[in-house]
């Protein structure tokens, strides 16, 4: 399998949600062996099935490509939404140490997020998601890694640091989520409620117009609950691209800014 | 002003600018997924909108002369500028020229740099009285997939046309012709995925030709004597060449020594940090202050003015940053609330030598397979030389969350109208 025939199949031509897919780590993709080693099928039992109701897994690493695929059973089409891209080549022996690069950990990755785990997580389950032949309308699964903003360890000099954040221009508008029958966003973290702060934006947007959010931590037991996003910092503000330092995007289609720009600029 | 598509025999030349027909969408999506998977476009879908067009745009051999003129003669009048302005550190701070990289030009001793290789980029516009630039990306202009791998492809599909140049073939060749036999470093700001699709994008296209090449942050930079070492989990070692994909005023916020980027050690640092001088939009404010003339500027570019000297609250005036690299924060009363207004007013009352007034103007629209646009013409020069086109449109004069990357091409000579 090459990178475009697994990108394919994560996000297939014919689907309504491929469009938003990122292919970050699929383009880093060389035909490694899968090495993931995937948990049993996660309970979804609790997961709503009215088709009207669109899910954000976000959960660290690969598992939210399991969780993702457990959803994907149930009828799901998981749509990833990694913008970290793997280190392309590690070193098996961490950077010389320097008064600029303390040593690492034994235990510290180069990678300051793990990105190659979800690569590898992909790769191992494109044949079984291939199989589940999903109507190109299926309910969206958008699949984000919770660890995405910060990582594992200090990054240090010799870290490949990876860390990225999400975007409300990352996802459908609510006007699309509503013209494909989608009237509800269920969010699953690990252990909290809320979304995190850049998650939030986006999340919030669609509250603002009219969509409905619930919120299951996988770690609780019961059914979804309904809950009330409040507004994250600097939510729409014009000063938020001159105060960010990382971590948040410059470009004005992208960003929280969007009312201001002129003219045609674009990417620098 | 409104161009139309040429409509029967009497017309005898073409519109400056047209929108060819969009290919098919099974052509398209192939094309959109090669840019994903193999040419590093990672944001091809911001929101609703999928930000690669599926048609180009058709500029006339006569249009894009023009443009090729008046690119190559205001990069001249830029580099000159620059090199006045390294011995005028009296009107740094009239340039908006945050106070940490104001230092860390003096310090440098203010001497001009090698001019090669040096790439810059100006954004046209199509305008009634002609064209006009909204500005130049004279620091780190992007859009290096978009303009060459994504328009070469789209040109396949239109056999009559041809991509007007290959500005990333051609800024590489320079890049891996300087580095010789050295490392290339490659800095960008982490957590910036559309930089750091360009800067990996750049990487590939060094990999082809055999030069070894490392993306990186400013922290892991090692100036040692007069030459850059890189620290970087792939590569430990000297380098030949550091590609800057990071703004100068951006660099006081990383830490590690930024300072001796600006520097004249024998490691080279593309574009030189100096390019900071006319990246500045307040550039235009100081012209009569300028020995350089900088005639072509002041032709192409709209009024320009310091905040204090105009009534910038008239709606012919917006308000943009010196160093406003994207348009995030282009200012326009009519498109903010009145809290957003507010923060702005304060902002420029505070800080007026962070800010430009510039005349609005009126960019032309064209019929195109997405309805009205209004099209954006990047054209780049590498060393002088125009280079290829970086083409964008959006549905209204404002760039916001319609704006599209768009293949510009123009007609093979015998194909042209007569």
């Amino acid at each position: 399998m090459n990178k475009h025939e697994l990108f394919s199949i994560w996000a297939p031509p014919e689907s309504v949600w491929s469009r938003w897919a990122k292919g970050v780590v699929f383009a880093h993709y060389r035909g490694e062996s899968p090495l993931h080693h995937a948990e049993p099928a996660i309970d979804t039992s609790w997961v709503p099935l009215d088709r009207a109701t669109a899910i954000i897994v976000d959960l660290p690493g690969a598992l939210s490509i399991e969780f993702g695929m457990s959803l994907a059973r149930i009828g799901f089409r998981p749509v990833p939404l990694f913008n970290a891209a793997p280190a392309s080549k590690l070193l098996s022996v961490p950077p010389i140490p320097n008064a600029n690069n303390p040593p690492l950990e034994p235990t510290t990755r180069v990678e300051v997020v793990d990105a190659t785990s979800i690569l590898h997580a992909v790769a191992a389950f494109a044949d079984e998601l291939k199989g589940f032949e999903l109507p190109a309308d299926a309910p969206p699964a958008f699949l984000l890694d919770a660890t995405r903003r910060y990582g594992e360890g200090a990054v240090t000099p010799g870290r490949f640091d990876n860390r990225s954040v999400c975007f409300a221009a990352d996802f459908p508008s609510a006007a699309f989520l509503a013209s494909h029958g989608i009237a509800r966003v269920l969010l699953v973290e690990e252990s909290d409620e809320q979304p995190q702060s850049d998650l939030a934006h986006a999340v919030r947007r669609w509250q603002d117009e009219g969509v409905t959010i619930l919120s299951r931590p996988l770690k609780e037991t019961g059914q979804p609950k309904a809950i009330v996003v409040p507004k994250p910092a600097q939510f729409r503000s014009l000063w938020q691209r001159f105060t960010v330092a990382l971590g948040l995007k410059r470009n004005p289609l992208g960003g929280f800014g969007r009312e201001i720009p002129l003219y045609g600029y674009g990417a620098g | 002003m409104t161009i139309t598509h040429p409509i029967g025999a009497e017309i005898l030349a073409p519109p400056a600018l047209r929108a060819a027909g969009a290919i098919s969408p099974q052509v398209f999506d192939s094309i959109r997924r090669r840019m994903v998977l193999d040419y590093c476009k990672w944001d091809s879908q911001i929101g609703d909108v999928t930000t690669l067009a599926d048609f180009p745009l058709i500029l006339s051999a006569d249009a894009w002369n023009e443009l090729v003129a008046r690119s190559e003669a205001a990069t001249g009048e830029l580099l000159d500028a620059e090199d006045e302005l390294l011995n005028r550190p009296e009107l740094f701070a009239d340039l908006g020229i945050p106070r940490a990289v104001r230092r860390a030009l003096e310090k440098s001793g203010c001497k001009a740099v090698s001019r090669s290789p040096r790439i810059m980029r100006f954004d046209f516009h199509l305008t009634a009285e002609g064209w006009r630039a909204s500005e130049v990306n004279s620091d780190v202009p992007g859009g290096y997939t978009e303009s060459s791998m994504f328009t070469n492809l789209m040109a396949d599909q239109f056999p009559n046309c041809s991509p007007v140049g290959d500005p990333a073939r051609v800024w590489c060749d320079l890049l891996a012709n300087r580095a010789g036999d050295g490392v290339v470093a490659l800095l960008s700001a982490p957590g910036y995925l559309e930089d750091f699709q360009i800067v990996s994008f750049l990487r590939q296209r060094l990999d082809e030709r055999g030069v070894r090449a490392f993306t990186a942050r400013p922290e892991q930079l090692i100036a040692t004597g007069r030459q850059f070492h890189l620290n970087q989990p792939e590569y430990q070692g000297p380098l030949g060449l550091v590609l800057r994909f990071y703004q100068a005023e951006w660099l006081p916020r990383a830490r590690g020594d930024w300072r001796a980027l600006f520097g004249r050690g024998d490691t080279p640092v593309v574009n030189p940090p100096t390019a900071v001088l006319t990246e500045s939009k307040r550039l235009a404010v100081i012209f009569d202050r300028l020995k350089s003339p900088m005639a072509t500027w002041r032709n192409i570019l709209p009024t320009t003015r310091d905040p204090r000297e105009v009534n910038w609250r008239d709606d012919e005036w917006i308000l943009k940053t010196a160093y406003c690299n994207t348009g995030d924060t282009v200012a326009m009363r009519d498109r903010l609330t009145a809290r957003q207004w507010r923060t702005i007013e304060r902002d420029v009352w505070w800080h007026p030598r962070s800010w430009i007034a510039q005349k609005r103007f009126e960019a032309t629209s064209i019929d195109s397979p997405a309805g009205r646009i209004f099209p954006c013409i990047g054209v780049y020069t590498i060393d002088g030389i125009s280079a290829g086109i970086y083409g964008r449109f959006a549905a209204n004069p404002l760039v916001d969350h319609s704006a599209v990357d768009v293949a510009v091409l123009v007609e093979k000579p015998e194909m042209a109208v007569a």
